[in-house]
């Protein structure tokens, strides 16, 4: 099963975190590797942060484009990764060792079967 | 049927459930066809046979009920997976089940609908409902809402389980601990919506308790740990005393004034036994509320010095301001009414207690006892008001300060 781990922190409560016993890895690079490693990583990326976010809505057929993200929620939107994984069980286990896990928070939302970006690059890459 | 055959098939039921809702990977599928299952046992019932064997034949008339309602429901463009492919390919009016259900399949089923992913009033919904085999409609009487808002939730319930990939299996080693925490948790709180009855039906709270102590059972089979069997020797020390709880007017009756004659001693005595073999050197709140309700009921009068001790060290591993108000009760009756009356102040200033009834009932008691009439008067009339059902109001009533108005 595919989930998508979201990745959420506020930016100042960095400054608080310290290195602990508890399986929480301290670094982004060894913690995507260890993913990799463990055959369930299928995307990741950072995010620059919500300073650089610009939102678009469109209402009555005008486009309203504003800085700033869609939420105006403390913890702000840092990254992601896609994971697959057997189940949630796992999709936890692997969230809660995220770097930003201690001082954030980690969403586990489950990703739809199937999916029309697949099949459309699917089929470009044939062309 | 005997109640011995009621246990069997209540143990059958949620293995049988579990078993299916693992191999279709759907609950409310899995829950139906056994439902369909018991209505066929209870036609032969009524016509008369007995089924020798229920875990047998429940099994194999669940698993041709599921597949029947696969074949009738599923149309041919929907892909079944291999594993599901195989499981329905023996199926049909007279087919065999592939597998039997295992002794873990309760246990596999109990901890799904107790996972931390799913919110803690839907873990006991799901509970009662495909654990226990509670109708929606008990279950919605149970939480004070209408029952197709009981069935929504239900229904929410089971998507998460199905979307989020929920697994039905028993928890891995190093997740154990804190699974049977969260089970501990539902089950305790099923036993305490039972014994305090809020839904005012007393059939139903009876069979909340009841069943909150089958489960319990069950999962001191699975978990020696003291907190778990002190768990289970707390619900039953409880329950022991429900024939005395109400008069025969259906009145309800106070613990110093009950008739313990009424008192379920086998239950008694069980709890007494299992608490005997609970030790291991930690302190858990269960085991410690279970050795101080043991001190209530054995001996002429509740030991309170002994009980006053047991809330101190309770207090050390449980926080809860009903805690401390239970303390405070129990050093008034251990150390005299304004030793009581002080530790009250202090529940109260804590704030987080607020519109307690028990806090100003037990004030209006010790400011009885020291003599302060008036004061206790004013009290017993703040715990009027906040009287949480017409049955404790009713008994509170009869318990005017100084005499009947």
């Amino acid at each position: 099963m595919q989930y998508m781990l979201i990745l959420a922190a506020a930016p100042d409560a960095w400054a608080t975190n310290e290195p602990a016993d508890d399986g929480v890895f301290d670094d982004w690079a060894l913690y995507t590797r260890a993913l990799h490693a463990a055959g369930v990583l299928q995307a990741g990326q950072g995010l620059h942060g919500n300073d650089t976010a610009t939102t678009v809505r469109v209402r009555d057929g005008r486009a309203t484009v504003t800085d700033g993200p869609f939420t105006e929620a403390k913890e702000h939107l840092i990254g992601y990764y896609v994971l697959d994984v057997a189940d949630l069980d796992e999709a936890i286990a692997w969230a809660s060792r995220a770097p930003n896990a201690r001082i954030g928070s980690v969403e586990v939302r489950p990703v739809m079967p199937g999916s029309a970006t697949a099949e459309v690059l699917a089929d470009g890459a044939a062309d | 049927m005997t109640a011995a055959d009621d246990d069997a098939w209540r143990d059958e039921r949620a293995r049988v459930i579990g078993w299916l809702a693992r191999k279709l990977g759907d609950l409310a599928l899995a829950e139906e066809a056994t439902q369909d299952a018991l209505e066929a046992a209870a036609a032969e019932f009524a016509h008369g046979r007995r089924i020798e064997r229920p875990g047998a034949w429940l099994t194999t008339v669940a698993y041709r009920k599921a597949v029947g309602i696969i074949r009738k429901r599923r149309p041919d463009t929907v892909p079944m997976s291999d594993e599901l492919e195989r499981f329905v390919a023996g199926g049909g009016d007279d087919g065999d089940p592939p597998s039997s259900p295992l002794g873990d399949d309760l246990f596999a089923l109990l901890f799904a609908c107790c996972h931390p992913a799913i919110g803690h009033d839907q873990q006991i919904a799901l509970t009662l409902r495909h654990v226990c085999g509670l109708s929606t409609a008990q279950i919605a009487a149970v939480f004070l809402v209408p029952e197709p808002t009981m069935a929504k939730r239900l229904v929410r319930a089971r998507d998460k389980i199905k979307h989020a990939g929920i697994p039905l299996r028993v928890p891995a080693v190093d997740q154990l601990d804190d699974r049977i925490e969260q089970v501990r948790t539902v089950l305790y709180l099923a036993f305490t919506e039972g014994w305090l009855g809020s839904a005012g039906d007393i059939a139903i709270s009876d069979e909340l308790c009841e069943e909150a102590i089958w489960l319990t059972r069950h999962l001191a089979t699975f978990d020696r740990t003291p907190e778990t069997i002190g768990l289970l020797a707390l619900m039953l020390l409880q329950h022991a005393r429900r024939a005395a709880r109400t008069d025969d007017d259906g009145h309800l009756v106070e613990f110093a004034r009950q008739d313990r004659t009424r008192w379920d001693r086998s239950a008694i005595d069980e709890a007494t036994a299992l608490l005997a073999s609970a030790h291991d050197g930690s302190i858990g709140r269960y085991r410690v509320e279970a050795a101080i309700a043991l001190l209530h009921v054995v001996g002429e009068e509740p030991d309170w010095p002994r009980i006053a001790d047991l809330y101190r060290v309770l207090a050390g591993v449980n926080s809860s301001p009903v805690v401390g108000l239970n303390a405070a009760i129990a050093v008034g009756m251990a150390d005299g009414p304004l030793a009581g009356l002080a530790m009250l102040d202090q529940v109260e200033a804590d704030g987080r207690l607020t519109d307690s009834c028990s806090l100003h009932v037990a004030r209006a008691e010790f400011l009885d006892r020291s003599g302060d009439r008036a004061g206790a008067l004013a009290a017993w009339r703040a715990a009027l008001t906040l009287a949480p059902n017409d049955a404790y109001r009713q008994a509170l009533e009869r318990r005017r300060p100084g005499g009947p108005a």
